[in-house]
């Protein structure tokens, strides 16, 4: 059987993707997409914690159900405004979308 | 009504300025008789209050036992925040709410005639019971959080005053500096409250000072949170470097407001000290200290006054000056002393502030020395009444003022080594020599500007009749020092047996001590007199018409004329300058708004962080994130 | 499966929201009733929750995941309140935006029962399913306004948003893994029982929530997106966010970190943090302020120096071996005290800038002359955020200076002290403008009822209660009894 480390390790490379991601891209959508890297790493690990250290083995599956969702929520919230905004400057760059500052 | 409802005191003109501020502007004569009503009630009841308590100190079987009426009331007690409110009379509250009473009803009269027609006149009035109101409670609160209230309440209010012809620029500007100068020391005065009350688990004031006393506070803790106090009571009083703001908040509707500062709002750091003098005499260094910035604001303003001409300014430095006085009696525990001259200066600088207000009207807004001059010719009354007040702020006798500071010299004995009475003494010469020029100036010699001199005239009753009444007050507030005066007044004695801070000190009239202030201050006067009598008739002249004596001892007129009038140029107004010069770009630019520029500074660079860039704020997030964990894992060890 | 009563009030929330849905849908002539119907809920709430107040057989429902406790009745109470006001203030400017009125009003409501799941949680999935219902709302909320600028905001505040929302998951999934439950206590327990042996990684999971929760807090590092947003988002949403959100994250905050992590040996980890966070937080967001002249993104940087002074009540909760519930006490009395003391600013400002239609301080000039009661209102708001007496703000300021004194953290006070002394500046730099400068255009501004009416209980509260501040400390001193055993 794959020792639990392996899936944390996983998770942790997963989830510092996801951040260099975000840090590093400028197109709105492609932020959202490390951000849902970032929620999956969770996800993963939420289910490997449920089946390795968890005597019901069902709270972290259940978790891990739930920040699906939640995520697909965001994601489709997050599209919505980024349609708006394209619509309004016709850019998803979001260095472009810094009025706000200072 | 008996001195345990002194509450009803704050009461009134509280009531007066909640009903005024709402619907002043709607009230027949926009409220304005209200007010009247409202601070003469307090004064009456003040009379009341004031006989129930020397009623109830003579049933005393020693009547020269420290003797008090607190009255308490909780405002909230849970686990341990626990909070009392009441209100505290003694001695040195009583006179102090005498102080206030008296001038505060003095001042709404005289408000009505010189308000008459400005704009907001109700704003005014509304403004001046908050005024008092926080005053009356400042003075009569039992402990240090309600006490703290009200001096915020005194700062905002002479905020509100200061700044009252908020249309003129500089006005504003005053407003806005006399608020940020104190509130740096409010500061002071809050950490140095929330240390004590960390120390002894109370606010109330008696509380802590038995605490103090008795030794449950550590000496070197006491004396930085007694420091912290005398931090507030600096800025509130204007002590060096406090001072910039006094002069400036003069751009108050005149003079009332400028009195309101200069005879009210400023001695509430007098009082302070004195209140908790017996405190800082566990750490006689603190007194040190409160001797010391007591000396530098005394001498150091008395030779700005020296360099101004404007009226008001002048008389504003004088004021501070002569709190550095009062403090310079507090920091030799002469608290007798120093609220005796605290209330003899209320009445002398209030005859003063309104007798240049008089000055200024009668000369249609003219307010500089330099156009002045020969004025006791138009307007006699206002420049016997000005004498009045000059000689008793130069402490010549039988004034009033040479009593008090006559006091403070006494007092400065509990220094070895005679400097401060030295020190003192020269402040005491400064204080003589710029009074006698203020009023040389103003009303003697020629007239320097024909046109203003051809229109002054003398004002009209209703200004002139309280500088009468305060100017026979001043001629005989000093008698109260007396024992026989007071006990016809009903008190137990002279005023240093009413206010003392250990055992009664029966006045006992001292020939030496009361010879040589009278020769300093007649020394100072007649100085000033020679150098600044007439403007163009040489000194020497007057010298010979006035002083054969000193004039047969000169050889060489011309060369001491020139001598002098070097050292007055070079030397002494020089110095003076440089001071000044000191205080503006130094002290003001670099000390007051340095701090303020410095944080702006800050500010103005910080912002950029914020580039508003998503990127950038997710760096923040995650820079935050991981430096908080190797920062926790860090100290994890 | 039993315990529904215990989400009432959520339920009144909720049902007023399909409501609002339903009638706006159905009778479009009626959209004028919506937001009466949206305020009957939270009445309807606050009502049920009033039911409570007194009572002791309090008990969790729904498997251990919620609470019904004195805790979740005083933010019941506070939420409920803060939304009818942002829905009295919303009522002007929703009119004339004209579109989706009833959306408008329905999301409100669902992130208010958010707010309150959010209170009322004691369960790891719970909390971060309450959060997330809150806050979903909130981002469209933020971008609701037609301008670009609402759009900014609104993409700024979801993707951070779910940044810091990964981050506190991440958090929440280690001390999964550490405990094996979800649930606060019984995390507690396994914690108590295994001792320090992981600690290490449990620094590491309480950082991560620290961060996550620190986001909806405002508190720096985490609060980049606060003037942002503050300034972009519509200002009735700003004035939801500034007080609802805030004040969610730090009742979630200081359950988590009583009931789980309230080990002695993991709180001295973090009040050293908390301390420290505070610190920080009082002084970037004060120096920031200073040099705003946006007055929706000064209050914004106000809004971060707030949230230091939460955050020491919460440092002096978590020093060990002083009483516990002094600090926690004196963070509820400064959340209900920022609730009435914000909320009267963001609405004053509301009436101000629909008639001016500007958001800069220097468009307040003489504002005491077009409107006394609107300049009068917004000055008491800022002198109690300053915390000057006599108003609630003061005595929120006293309380939480007062624990943190108690805590042996004198250092802190002073440093609030002094930052209270910069806060004066800029707060009463817009009262000066207000007040000593000349208008530029004389012509008065007038208040519809519902904002005056909300502006005038706003600082009816600040004021009683800074008179009398002893029912309010009471109320908070009963709500963290819990905590105290």
């Amino acid at each position: 059987m794959v020792p639990l480390e392996n899936y944390l390790v996983l998770s942790a490379i997963m989830f510092s993707l996801g951040v260099y991601g975000v840090l590093t891209r400028r197109n709105a959508v492609l932020i959202l997409m490390s951000v849902e890297l970032m929620l999956n790493a969770v996800s993963l690990n939420f289910v490997a914690f449920a089946s390795y250290l968890d005597p019901s083995k069902i709270i972290g599956a259940v978790f891990a159900v739930f920040v699906i969702t939640v995520a697909a929520a965001e994601v489709g919230l997050a599209l919505a405004i980024i349609i708006r905004l394209y619509r309004n400057r016709s850019t998803a760059n979001v260095d472009e979308v810094a009025t706000l500052k200072w | 009504m008996g001195a345990d409802q002194a509450w009803i005191l704050v009461a009134l003109p509280a009531a007066a300025f909640v009903v005024l501020a709402l619907c002043g502007r709607w009230l027949p004569r926009q409220g304005d008789v209200l007010a009247v009503l409202a601070i003469g009630a307090s004064l009456v009841l003040y009379f009341f209050v004031l006989h129930d308590f020397l009623h109830q100190r003579d049933g005393l079987v020693n009547s020269h036992e420290y003797w008090s009426i607190a009255m308490h009331h909780t405002w909230s007690n849970v686990g341990n925040f626990n909070l009392n409110f009441g209100t505290y009379v003694d001695p040195l509250s009583a006179v102090m709410v005498g102080v206030v009473t008296i001038a505060g009803t003095l001042i709404t009269i005289f408000s009505i005639g010189y308000m008459k027609g400005e704009v907001r006149y109700w704003w005014f009035f509304a403004v001046l019971m908050g005024f008092i109101a926080a005053k009356l409670m400042l003075v009569l609160s039992d402990n240090l959080l309600l006490l703290y209230f009200a001096w915020e309440g005194v700062g905002v209010c002479s905020f509100l005053l200061i700044g009252f012809y908020w249309e003129k620029r500089s006005a504003a500007e005053a407003a806005k500096k006399a608020f940020i100068t104190t509130r740096i020391g409010d500061v002071g005065l809050l950490i140095g409250i929330i240390l004590l009350w960390k120390a002894t688990g109370t606010f109330n004031i008696q509380d802590i000072l038995t605490a103090a006393t008795t030794g449950q506070i550590g000496h070197v803790y006491l004396f930085v949170s007694l420091m912290f106090i005398f931090l507030g009571a600096m800025g509130k009083s204007a002590l060096f470097p406090f001072h910039v703001w006094l002069p400036d908040a003069m751009e108050g509707p005149t003079p009332v407001s400028a009195l309101i500062h200069a005879a009210t709002m400023v001695v509430a750091g007098v009082y302070l000290i004195a209140r908790l003098l017996p405190a800082f005499e566990v750490v006689p260094a603190s007194l040190l200290v409160v001797t010391i910035v007591g000396l530098v604001t005394a001498i150091l303003t008395g030779f700005m006054a020296l360099a101004t001409t404007d009226i008001k300014k002048v008389l504003a430095y004088s004021t501070i000056g002569q709190l550095g006085f009062m403090y310079i009696a507090l920091g030799c525990s002469h608290p007798d002393a120093a609220i005796m001259h605290l209330m003899t200066h209320a009445f002398f600088k209030s005859l003063l502030f309104l007798a240049a207000g008089s000055v200024i009207i009668g000369t249609h807004h003219n307010q500089d020395m330099k156009q002045l001059g020969g004025l006791w010719r138009k307007m006699p009354i206002t420049a016997v009444t000005f004498l009045i007040g000059s000689l008793a702020l130069a402490a010549v006798p039988p004034f009033s003022g040479f009593w008090s500071k006559d006091e403070i010299f006494h007092g400065t004995t509990a220094w070895n080594g005679g400097w401060v009475t030295f020190l003192l003494g020269f402040a005491a010469v400064l204080t003589a020599l710029y009074t006698t020029r203020l009023f040389v100036r103003t009303f003697l010699g020629k007239p320097q500007d024909q046109a203003v001199y051809d229109n002054a005239h003398e004002t009209g009753p209703v200004m002139v009749l309280p500088l009468i009444i305060l100017a026979l007050i001043t001629c005989v507030a000093g008698f109260t020092v007396f024992n026989g005066v007071g006990r016809a007044m009903g008190f137990p004695g002279g005023f240093t047996e009413f206010v003392f801070l250990h055992e009664p000190e029966r006045f006992v009239m001292n020939w030496s001590w009361a010879a040589a202030s009278a020769v300093i201050a007649f020394g100072g006067v007649f100085l000033a007199g020679w150098i600044y009598w007439g403007n163009r008739i040489t000194i020497s002249t007057r010298l010979a018409d006035w002083q054969p004596g000193v004039y047969n001892m000169l050889v060489n007129k011309f060369y001491f004329d020139d001598l002098y009038q070097a050292g007055i140029d070079r030397g002494l107004l020089g110095f003076s300058y440089v001071v000044s010069w000191f205080d503006r770009y130094v002290v003001n630019d670099t000390g007051v708004d340095g701090v303020a520029d410095t944080t702006r500074y800050s500010g103005s660079i910080l912002k950029y962080v914020q580039t508003g860039k998503v990127p950038a704020y997710a760096l923040g997030i995650a820079l935050g994130a991981v430096g908080l964990a190797i920062a926790g894992l860090v100290v994890r060890g | 499966m039993s315990g529904w009563d215990t989400v009432g009030p959520q339920l009144a929330v909720l049902v007023a929201a399909g409501l609002v849905l339903l009638v706006d849908a159905m009778l479009p002539r009626q959209r004028q009733a919506l937001p009466y119907i949206a305020l009957a809920g939270l009445a309807a709430s606050a009502a049920w929750t009033a039911s409570w107040v007194g009572r002791d057989d309090f008990h969790t429902a729904f498997g251990g995941t919620l609470s019904l406790d004195q805790y979740a009745v005083f933010f019941y109470f506070v939420f409920a309140g803060i939304t009818a006001a942002v829905v009295l203030a919303s009522i002007d400017w929703v009119n004339r935006a004209g579109r989706s009125q009833g959306e408008y009003y329905a999301l409100v409501l669902v992130a208010c029962s958010g707010l309150m799941f959010l209170s009322a949680a004691r369960d790891l999935i719970t909390i971060f399913l309450a959060l997330e219902l809150s806050s979903i709302p909130q981002y469209i909320l933020a971008g609701w306004g037609k301008d670009q600028k609402s759009s900014e905001a609104g993409l700024k505040y979801l993707l951070l948003g779910s940044i810091a929302s990964a981050l506190l998951l991440y958090g929440m999934a280690l001390l999964y893994g550490l405990t094996g439950t979800t649930i606060l206590p019984d995390i507690a327990q396994v914690i108590q029982q295994g001792g320090d042996t992981n600690r290490g990684l449990l620094v590491v999971a309480m950082v991560l929530l620290i961060a996550g929760f620190g986001f909806k807090m405002a508190i720096v590092p985490f609060q980049m997106w606060v003037p942002d947003v503050y300034q972009g988002a519509p200002t009735p949403v700003t004035a939801f966010l500034s007080v609802g959100s805030k004040a969610a994250g730090f009742a979630v905050i200081m359950r988590i970190f009583f009931e789980a992590l309230g080990a002695s040996f993991l709180s001295d980890d973090w009040f050293k943090i908390f301390a420290v966070l505070a610190a920080v937080s009082m002084t970037l967001g004060n120096v920031m302020a200073i040099v705003q002249s946006d007055i929706k993104r000064m209050l914004g940087y106000s809004s971060i120096a707030q949230a230091g002074n939460f955050l020491v009540g919460v440092a002096a909760i978590a020093v060990p071996g002083h009483e516990f519930t002094l600090g926690a006490s004196a963070v509820l009395l400064f959340v209900a005290a920022y609730a009435f003391t914000n909320l009267g600013a963001f609405i004053a400002i509301i009436a101000i800038s629909q008639k001016i239609g500007s958001d800069e301080i220097k468009d307040y000039r003489g504002m005491w002359r077009r409107s006394p009661f609107l300049a009068l209102a917004l000055a008491f708001c800022l002198v109690s955020l300053t915390g000057i007496p006599p108003t609630v703000g003061f005595w929120a300021k006293m309380y939480i200076f007062n624990a943190a004194i108690r805590a042996d953290l004198a250092w802190l006070v002073i440093l609030g002290v002094l930052n209270a002394a910069i806060s004066a500046y800029y707060y009463l730099g817009v009262v000066r403008q207000m007040f000593l400068s000349e208008p530029e255009d004389e012509e008065p501004i007038r208040t519809t009822p519902p904002i005056g009416i909300s502006i005038a209980v706003a600082t009816a509260g600040i004021f009683v209660f800074g008179v009398i501040p002893m029912p309010l400390i009471t109320a908070a001193k009963d709500a963290v009894q819990i905590f105290a055993h």
